[in-house]
């Protein structure tokens, strides 16, 4: 058999269980909370899982995140929906918003939904705290290829 | 440089993506417009192909089959084609706007080679939207007048005969009467005896007969006064029973009015004769009509059904901005042929603006449908708000609808044959807040009927019907419908009532008058004969009572003079007080 056929899922595989350096582990799990916290089936989800897939973040720990925030994402709606209305609401910003709104494909971000703004602030605003808290977690766990190399070799 | 080892898997993915959407975006928007057509109609939807092409948005969809979930081997609706444009700016706007679009080789009806149910047992536990019932319903409206008239008058003329209940009262109270005169007298009988036998045993001791004389003479007194009073009773009841007579007969005029009332054939609707002649004919057209405005109706509720998943969130419309519904057919052409009057019909027809949002559109929903060919019909459905409600209205015209030589009315009973010919139809129906209110108005002009059949009880009815039925040239009915789509009530007017109803009104008012006055006739013979019989056989045996009466009367006296004798005193003077007064003055 031509091992060499398999090589494109080979780089796939290789795609989710690679890259994973401490900050690498930090970033997938930041971004996939963000995509977990925001309801799908819109393009702001969509174009966070893209980012996800195709930067050098741990794509693993990125989906397990965000399949696991997916499943309690709905008990934050209260809070996500009344920052999202206290937003999309204001008087001051309507013409703008109307504006952004009739653009070409911008309704199909789902921006005007209140909980998927205010999912998407509560997911940029966990964000960096995400990322800053769960290094030390990865490093004390070593679960990271840095605590996993061995002591006097430096990360590249 | 270029990091192949980076970019390369990255690619792969890309590529899978765009190869799943280009290839499997036809199966996947073919399934899922099956997966919605079944789920609004509950039977079974076939697309042939599909093929779409997302830049320039047509989209195309072959061999269109919708099953009927009513009778699962037909098609409610079947179509060769249809195109759909799609409008990509509206899309972009998360909108699905079907700019102009053309659906060809619309068939209705047809049979399905596979069965069309979901599932087996679907067509059992849907049954019918309600248009069984109101067959049945119309059908049996006017059929009780008929049959029901004369057997019910008898019933009821029974029931309400004053006569008849006097007789029945006078039956009864009579009898008691008599057997208590009777038994009073007897009860006289016994006490002369008993005197007779007291005044035997009288012992010749004076002291003794003294106590027993008196004894006697108060008895003899009572007796006297009871006798007098028994012959007044039967004196009374003598005329009681003159009194009783007369008030019998005032009873037995009550009756003959009672008869003319019922024998006024004005209670015979001209309505229930229209509904009994054309309720099966007419059935058909309104339940077809009411069975599909519910049918759009469901297809097209009047309010957003709610989301099968949980909403999460509300989506803001900002000021300034229109609210457009999420999906809109603005304007699509219908082409195809279907069955009217038992006759294939080619039709033509547009509709417009359709959406399940109308509330967000800025013009009413419209279809309008015309045949072409020998039938000319025309349809023409618009449905409209007004303030927060849904307001359809749906009107059907139709010069030449072809009609076969019928039978009106049942063929057991009365029913009337008409020839062939083409009729005017035009029907209006107005819904509002599940509101039905509508008219169906059917004219056949140059009309010949005749006779079909009477019932052998109202033969006589014959010559009537057949006068009317020969002198009818244009058959004219309205049918007003109001109350639900799915509970519809009719009335059906139409020219034939009114003519068969005078017909009928004056053949009937003979027939009923002559069957209510045979029946009182005999039920006053009846009671004539029973009154008769008691009363002779009362005057008979008053005579016994009285002439037992006067024999009493007569030992009365006797043993009066008899016990006077006795005791020396004359008669006149006998009495319980006067004999102890004639001891006293002795």
């Amino acid at each position: 058999m031509d091992w060499q056929l398999l090589s494109p899922l080979r780089s796939v595989l290789n795609l989710i269980r690679g890259e994973r350096t401490r900050h690498q582990l930090a970033l997938g799990l930041a971004l996939g909370l963000v995509i977990g916290l925001l309801p799908k089936g819109n393009l702001t989800a969509v174009l966070f899982a893209t980012l996800l897939l195709a930067t050098r973040v741990n794509t693993g720990m990125g989906l397990l995140t965000a399949f696991c925030i997916s499943w309690i994402s709905p008990g934050f709606d209260p809070w996500c929906d009344a920052v999202g209305r206290g937003i999309l609401t204001y008087g001051g910003w309507q013409n703008q918003f109307a504006a952004w709104y009739q653009l070409p494909l911008v309704p199909w971000f789902g921006l005007h939904n209140t909980v998927v703004l205010g999912s998407l602030i509560f997911g940029c605003a966990a964000f960096l705290p995400a990322y800053y808290l769960s290094q030390p977690l990865f490093a004390y766990c070593k679960l990271d290829k840095d605590s996993q190399r061995p002591s006097g070799e430096s990360a590249s | 440089m270029i990091r192949w080892k980076y970019v390369a898997p990255r690619a792969a993915l890309l590529l899978s993506v765009w190869c799943v959407v280009s290839w499997g975006l036809d199966p996947f928007l073919r399934w899922s417009l099956i997966r919605i057509g079944q789920g609004s109609t509950g039977a079974r939807v076939d697309i042939t192909e599909l093929s779409s092409a997302i830049s320039s948005g047509l989209l195309q969809i072959d061999g269109i089959a919708i099953a009927d979930r009513k009778s699962p081997q037909k098609n409610l609706l079947e179509a060769r084609v249809a195109s759909l444009q799609l409008d990509t700016g509206a899309l972009m706007q998360r909108r699905f706007v079907i700019s102009d679009g053309r659906i060809s080789g619309i068939r209705m009806g047809t049979v399905r080679e596979q069965s069309g149910a979901l599932i087996p047992t679907t067509t059992s536990q849907t049954g019918t939207v309600g248009g069984g019932n109101l067959q049945d319903k119309l059908e049996s409206l006017g059929k009780g007048w008929l049959d029901g008239r004369s057997q019910q008058l008898q019933k009821d003329l029974e029931n309400s005969f004053d006569s008849v209940r006097v007789a029945r009262e006078l039956g009864k109270r009579w009898p008691q009467r008599y057997s208590q005169m009777e038994s009073d007298v007897q009860d006289v009988s016994k006490e002369t005896e008993a005197l007779v036998a007291m005044v035997k045993q009288t012992s010749d001791n004076p002291l003794r007969a003294l106590e027993l004389y008196q004894d006697f003479a108060v008895r003899a007194d009572s007796l006297r006064k009871r006798t007098q009073a028994v012959r007044e009773g039967l004196s009374q009841f003598r005329d009681q029973i003159g009194q009783d007579k007369k008030l019998l007969e005032e009873a037995k005029r009550h009756d003959e009015e009672l008869i003319r009332q019922h024998a006024n054939l004005e209670t015979i609707s001209p309505e229930a004769i229209s509904e009994y002649l054309l309720g099966r004919e007419l059935a058909a057209h309104v339940s077809t009509a009411t069975d599909w405005v519910q049918w759009f109706r469901h297809q097209f509720p009047a309010k957003e059904a709610p989301a099968a998943a949980p909403v999460r969130g509300e989506d803001i419309v900002f000021r300034g901005m229109p609210n457009l519904p999420k999906f809109l057919i603005r304007h699509l052409a219908v082409e195809g042929e279907g069955i009217l009057g038992n006759e294939p019909v080619k039709f033509v027809g547009e509709m417009s603006n359709v959406t399940n949002q109308l509330a967000m559109s800025d013009a009413p929903m419209t279809l309008h449908a015309q045949t072409q060919g020998t039938i000319l019909a025309e349809l023409h459905a618009v449905r409209e708000t007004e303030g927060e409600n849904i307001k359809d209205r749906v009107v059907i015209n139709c010069l030449r609808f072809p009609l076969p030589e019928r039978k009106l009315g049942d063929q057991n009973q009365l029913s009337l044959i008409v020839s062939e010919g083409h009729a005017h139809i035009w029907s209006q129906l107005e819904i509002a807040n599940n509101d039905l209110k509508g008219e169906l108005r059917l004219k056949q002009e140059g009309v010949s009927m005749r006779t079909g059949s009477v019932p052998v009880h109202l033969a006589s009815f014959q010559n009537s019907v057949d006068q009317v039925a020969s002198s009818t040239k244009d058959l004219e009915v309205l049918v007003q419908i109001d109350g639900s789509p799915a509970r519809p009530h009719v009335r059906v007017v139409s020219n034939l009532g009114p003519q068969l109803a005078q017909a009928v009104r004056h053949v009937a008012q003979q027939e009923v008058t002559r069957r209510a006055e045979t029946l009182v006739q005999a039920s006053q013979k009846e009671i004539d004969q029973q009154l008769a019989n008691f009363e002779s056989k009362l005057l008979a045996e008053q005579q016994q009572l009285l002439g037992k009466l006067k024999i009493g009367d007569e030992q009365i006296q006797k043993l009066t003079a008899e016990v006077a004798d006795r005791m020396g005193i004359s008669k006149k003077y006998f009495s319980a007080e006067k004999i102890i007064d004639n001891i006293l003055r002795r």
